[in-house]
Formats: C-alpha cells, structure tokens, sequence
C-alpha cells in the first residue's frame, strides 16, 4: 500500500465509521462519484467490517486476569518501588555505620595513648632493700643486693 | 614481843613489800621475754655489732628452691654485704652498692619511725634454737587467724638478727636470710667508695597529682617516705612492722612483651599482673589506671599482694563497677 492509498484508506475507514464532519464527508462522497479505485477501496473496507462483526464473540478464559496480576512477568510496581526504598534504606545505615566506626577510630587515633613502659624489675628490687636497710636489719635486708647475678 | 618489835617488824615487812612491788613495776622488761622487743633491738644489731659471715639466701620460685651465699661484714656502724667488687654497703645511714651508684644510692632518709614490730602480727616466743652455732631466742609471728607466717631467730648474746624465715599460708618457706658461719674474731670490712655516677633518690612532700600515694596500705603497712628517682619514677616506702613494702610508680602502660623471664601471670585487684620471686622478695607489676606499679616486698607474697592491690583504694562506687563492666571487655576502663 502507498502513502497515498493509506490516507484514501484512513478516510474511507472514518467516512463507514460516521466519525467524519460534514464538509470532509461531502468530500469524500465528491471523491467516490468521480473515482472507481475510491469505490473499490470503499467496498473492501466494508466487507472487512462486515466479515469482524460476523464473528462470534469469545470470553477471555476466567484464570487470564489472576495470571496477569500475580504472573512472574508481572511488575508490581509498589512492591518495586518499596523494594527500592528499602534497599536505599540498608544502604544508608550500612553508609552510616561506616562513617560512625571512621569518626570513633580516627577519634581513638586522635586521643594521646599513654607510652608504653618496662618498669626495671631487678633495679626496683634493689632499691627496696637498699631502702628496707634502713628501716630494718641492714645485713638480711641489704643480702640480696650482695647475690652477683640475683636480680641484675 | 613487845610493842615497839612488832611495829618494827612490821614497818620491815612492809618496806620489803614496798621494795617489791618497786622491783616488779619499775624494772625495765627483759628483752628475752618480750618478742616484740627482741625485734627491735635486732633492727639496728648488726649496724652496732663487730661481726664476719657467711650469709645464705633462699628463696622459693614456683617448685624450685633457689640458695645462694654471700659474705656479710660489720664494725664501727659500717655493714658490707658481698664479695670482691659486687658488694652492698651500708655506713651511717647512707646506702650504696659498689657497681651500681643508681639503684641503691641513699643518703640519711629523714621518715617516719617504722610500726612497732607487734602492731599487725601477734608475735610469741618459740623455744630457743641454735643457728650457725650460736644460741638463739625464736620469735613466731602469726597472722589474724593464727597461722603462722614468719619466724625470727636473734641472737641471745648480742641480739644481732640471725635468721629470718617467711612461710606462704600453707607453712611452705618463701624466703629465707640466715647466717650459715658467723665470727666476731679479726673482723675489718673494707669500705668501697661511694660510686660518683648517677644520683639516688630524692625525699619529696608531694609526689604530684598523677600518683596514687595513700598512708596506709592494708592490711597493716603505713606510709614512712615518699622518694622521686632521677628518672621521674616515684618510690612509696611502706612498713607494718616486720616487713617492708616499695611501690614504685611510672606514668604509662606496661609494656607486657618487654619483662623480663620468669614472671607468673596474677591477677590484682582484678586486673593482669605478672609476680616476680626474688630474693629480695616478691616483686609484682601491675596498671592502675595510667600508671605502671611495680611492687616490692619481703612481706609473704599474698600478703605483698594483698597490700599493692590495696594501692586501689575505694573502688569509686556503684557507677564505677558499671562502667567497669561496660568498658572492661573492651580494655577501656
């Protein structure tokens, strides 16, 4: 089918189908009196409407609509977009979390941390005794610092 | 019998009741029969008696009994404790030690007097006994439920302090300072220098705000000097009487991976801990709060133990034990 024979076709289709104003009518009944391939296209498209309305009507299948409404290839479109709102959701905690636990380490990082010491055992043991001699027997007291290798 | 004789009698009588009673009350208490008093005249015994010796430490360290020997000298107020050139010296209040002019480099510590002796132990008389072949009184020293936790054997000629035992509350010897020769004969120590390196201690009013210095430790031990080492370190000298107890304080953490050997894992006042056994006694390291504590005592050990925890003080209450168990999983407490 042409461009052209498409828009004859169009008309024609509007003019069986009395959705046309009566100055395009007019035109169209001009262009039948004077046009045989008019007529003829006029004809098949009356006979095609002719031949759909003959045929018997048909009721779709009762499960058809359940089948759209809960079929797998169906969007629910609320549900999906509750799905997304969630999932925005969990990402947003996961993000914040994230950046609680960067503010607490870095806070952490941030505190001076006490040094870290090795206290001088064997010098303190010492010490003691040495002091300890004063308060009390100098030779028990002072014995251990007397010991090569006892306590340093 | 007259009148005049009877009352003459009797005024004899009562004058030799009256001279009695005076004998009785009045007369200093011997030694030999008051053990608190034994020990303190044994305190200073050795500073005043003219003596030679062979001193002998033993000291328990988990099932391992160690022993060693060491030469002990005396005369004129001047004590040497050692061998050769490794010798601890101690001469009118001043100590030192020959090859190290830091760790026990005193001079004259002005402190308070120690307890007396019987003031956290109940103290009795043993019969006597004989140690390195001289006659001895032997005092027992026993605990608040009556076990006994040390014994001390002075000598009964000159009342020098010639063994010293120490038992853990099962009975087993800790620690052990005895003579094992002693002579008074041809005795004249040689006195090593004061070594010039380095400085001792300082006696301090205030140990500042970042130490923990209470008066008293219990369960018996009071507070007798506060000392500052030249390399900040803060010294608390304790005593109960019988023994003596050191808290040394470092700003810090301890720096667990770096002790030395042969600590034992303990747990005080709740938190690690790492206990020494030396002969000097037990030596134990511990945080409280930011400090580093380093304990040291001839004490028993639990009671060593008992008196450094103590170091704690008041808990800070109920709010305290909830931070406690809210941050203490955590180290954060």
């Amino acid at each position: 089918m042409t461009e052209r024979e498409a828009m004859h076709e169009d008309a024609l289709s509007a003019y069986l189908d009395g959705e046309l104003d009566d100055a395009a009518r007019a035109d169209v009944e001009a262009r039948l009196e004077t046009s045989p391939e008019w007529r003829a296209i006029l004809e098949e498209l009356r006979e095609t409407r002719d031949a759909l309305r003959a045929l018997p009507a048909v009721d779709p299948p009762p499960e058809l609509w359940s089948r759209i409404l809960g079929g797998d290839d169906v969007v629910d479109l609320a549900a999906a977009r509750r799905e997304r709102r969630d999932r925005r959701s969990i990402w947003k905690m996961v993000a914040a979390a994230a950046a609680a636990a960067i503010v607490i380490v870095v806070g952490v990082a941030a505190v001076p941390q006490p040094d870290k010491v090795e206290p001088a055992v064997a010098t303190y043991a010492d010490a003691h005794a040495a002091r300890s001699s004063l308060s009390n027997d100098a030779v028990s007291s002072l014995a251990s610092v007397g010991i090569p290798g006892s306590t340093r | 019998m007259n009148a005049a004789g009877r009352l003459g009698r009797a005024v004899l009588a009562l004058a030799v009741l009256l001279a009695l009673v005076i004998a009785l009350s009045g007369a200093p208490a011997s030694a030999g029969g008051d053990p608190a008093e034994l020990l303190r005249r044994a305190r200073e015994a050795a500073n005043e008696a003219v003596l030679a010796g062979i001193v002998e430490v033993r000291w328990r360290d988990g099932d391992d009994l160690h022993v060693e020997r060491t030469g002990a000298r005396s005369r004129q107020g001047t004590v040497v404790v050692g061998r050769g050139e490794h010798v601890a010296v101690g001469a009118q209040g001043a100590r030192w030690a020959a090859d190290d002019g830091v760790a026990t480099r005193w001079g004259h510590v002005e402190s308070a007097p120690p307890p007396g002796p019987g003031s956290s132990w109940d103290l009795e008389l043993d019969d006597p006994a004989r140690v390195a072949g001289r006659d001895a009184h032997v005092i027992i020293a026993r605990d608040d439920e009556g076990r006994e936790r040390a014994r001390f054997f002075v000598d009964m000629e000159n009342g020098l302090l010639l063994r010293r035992d120490v038992v853990d509350d099962d009975g087993t010897l800790e620690r052990s300072v005895r003579y094992a020769r002693l002579t008074a004969d041809g005795v004249s120590p040689a006195v090593p220098p004061v070594p010039d390196r380095g400085k001792g201690p300082v006696v301090t009013d205030d140990v500042g705000a970042r130490f923990v210095a209470p008066t008293r430790l219990e369960p018996g031990f009071e507070l007798l000097g506060r000392y500052r080492h030249p390399d900040g370190t803060v010294q608390l000298f304790y005593a109960d009487g019988l023994f003596s107890l050191s808290i040394f304080q470092q700003p810090g953490l301890v720096d667990w991976d770096a002790l030395p050997p042969g600590g034992r894992r303990v747990f005080v006042d709740g938190e690690r801990g790492s206990a020494y056994s030396t002969p000097a006694g037990t030596v134990v390291v511990w945080e409280l709060d930011d400090l580093v504590v380093t304990g040291v005592s001839d004490a028993p050990s639990d009671v060593a133990q008992e008196a450094i925890a103590a170091l704690d003080g008041d808990d800070g209450g109920p709010l305290a034990d909830v931070v406690d168990y809210v941050l203490g999983p955590f180290g954060w407490e």
